[in-house]
């Protein structure tokens, strides 16, 4: 984390405590009533929706959310205290979720009021089932589905089948599509 | 259910706003699109509910038969109470190469406790669903059933009438049987789960 040196940070007195450096895709849907708090740098990606009510905490670092992806009403991104916090492209979190992971890869879904611990990396293509939970630290192999009550399997289907995917990332493209009618944009609220 | 008591009947701002038709919306209730939400009457929607109503059927005029009215997309009927940071969000799939959002679709006398995520795509008459449970897309429960605390109903899942579920994954664990809803009759007892939820609706203030 502090290895690299930020490139914000010098003049945070000019920005206003409630608005952080926000560098959001031209084609990202912010709803107006999402929250983004903090005053490290938040970069949200192509085609990524931030539904009313999602918040983004660039309080303990940066927040990153990739391309295509979802975050619903309710969750939560972003650390407190310390810890950048990457989301990958075709990811969706869903309603009431607490991510604090340092890395979610792409095209995995963390379902409703499921809690993802600081400091936990999780791989590609996995799945958090709702109400469950990956501790602290943890690291989750790519493929790798939590449920029931802490129970973990490799989703053979997913990882051996290049063609489901696809499929996957097609139909998190039109559902993005479908949400692009329907939540009106407020990005112009967190860029200028 | 203890709720701080009313000290003046017409205080600046009270909880909750009540409709023409009885409903009763939390100040601090959360809702998006509000066009697109029916409530029939008498129900209730407690503080730090989210709906979202925003999430509807768009265009398809074919098969839709009004006309530029407001197309709903949760329709809940009587004396049905959303209990506090409950989420109410339409279901969403593929069809006909669209995501498309179904109407999601709430009983009368249904009991939603707090926390509950509902995304189901039906829920039947005199329901009583627990705390912090979660109803994934486009299941469906039918009349009388209760849904134990902390459950998660799973995607398409059809609850039969009358059952109990609990777990996570959700399965049936028995049946509600006979006298569901209705009251022993006890001191005090003005309402019972499943049953008739007026005196609670008109208890809350």
């Amino acid at each position: 984390m502090t290895s690299r040196p930020a490139p914000v940070p010098k003049r945070p007195s000019q920005l206003p405590v409630s608005k952080p450096p926000c560098t959001l895709h031209s084609s990202a849907i912010i709803a107006d009533k999402a929250q983004i708090t903090g005053s490290h740098a938040v970069e949200i990606g192509e085609n990524a929706v931030i539904h009313p009510w999602a918040r983004i905490r660039a309080e303990g670092g940066r927040v990153v959310i990739g391309k295509n992806s979802m975050v619903y009403e309710g969750a939560t991104i972003g650390t407190t205290d310390g810890g950048d916090v990457i989301i990958g492209d075709y990811v969706n979190i869903e309603t009431g979720a607490i991510v604090e992971a340092i890395s979610v890869g792409d095209g995995t879904t963390v379902e409703v009021n499921a809690v993802v611990g600081k400091g936990a990396v999780v791989g590609q293509w996995c799945k958090i089932a709702p109400l469950e939970r990956v501790e602290a630290d943890e690291e989750l192999e790519d493929f790798m589905v939590v449920y029931g009550d802490g129970r973990r399997r490799m989703d053979m289907t997913t990882k051996e089948h290049a063609e489901v995917r696809e499929l996957k990332k097609e139909g998190q493209e039109k559902a993005v599509q479908a949400m692009r009618t329907l939540i009106p944009n407020a990005a112009a609220k967190w860029t200028s | 259910m203890s709720r701080p008591p009313v000290v003046t009947r017409r205080s600046a701002k009270s909880e909750y706003i009540e409709t023409d038709t009885g409903n009763k919306i939390s100040r601090r209730a959360r809702i998006e699109g509000k066009q697109n939400i029916m409530l029939a009457g008498k129900s209730v929607v407690m503080a730090g509910a989210t709906l979202r109503g925003d999430l509807h059927r768009k265009g398809d005029k074919s098969s839709e038969g009004e006309k530029g009215g407001p197309i709903t997309a949760i329709n809940i009927g009587r004396a049905s109470v959303i209990s506090t940071d409950c989420t109410i969000r339409p279901p969403m799939r593929l069809s006909r190469g669209q995501m498309t959002f179904y109407p999601l679709r709430i009983g009368d006398n249904v009991f939603i406790g707090p926390g509950t995520h509902v995304s189901a795509l039906s829920i039947s008459s005199h329901v009583h669903v627990g705390a912090n449970c979660v109803l994934s897309p486009f299941c469906v429960i039918k009349e009388s059933c209760k849904v134990l605390p902390d459950t998660v109903v799973p995607s398409h899942m059809v609850i039969p009438p009358g059952s109990i579920v609990a777990g996570r994954p959700a399965r049936v664990v028995g049946e509600v049987g006979e006298g569901w809803g209705q009251g022993v009759g006890g001191e005090g007892e003005e309402w019972v789960e499943g049953g008739d939820l007026r005196p609670l609706v008109r208890s809350i203030k």
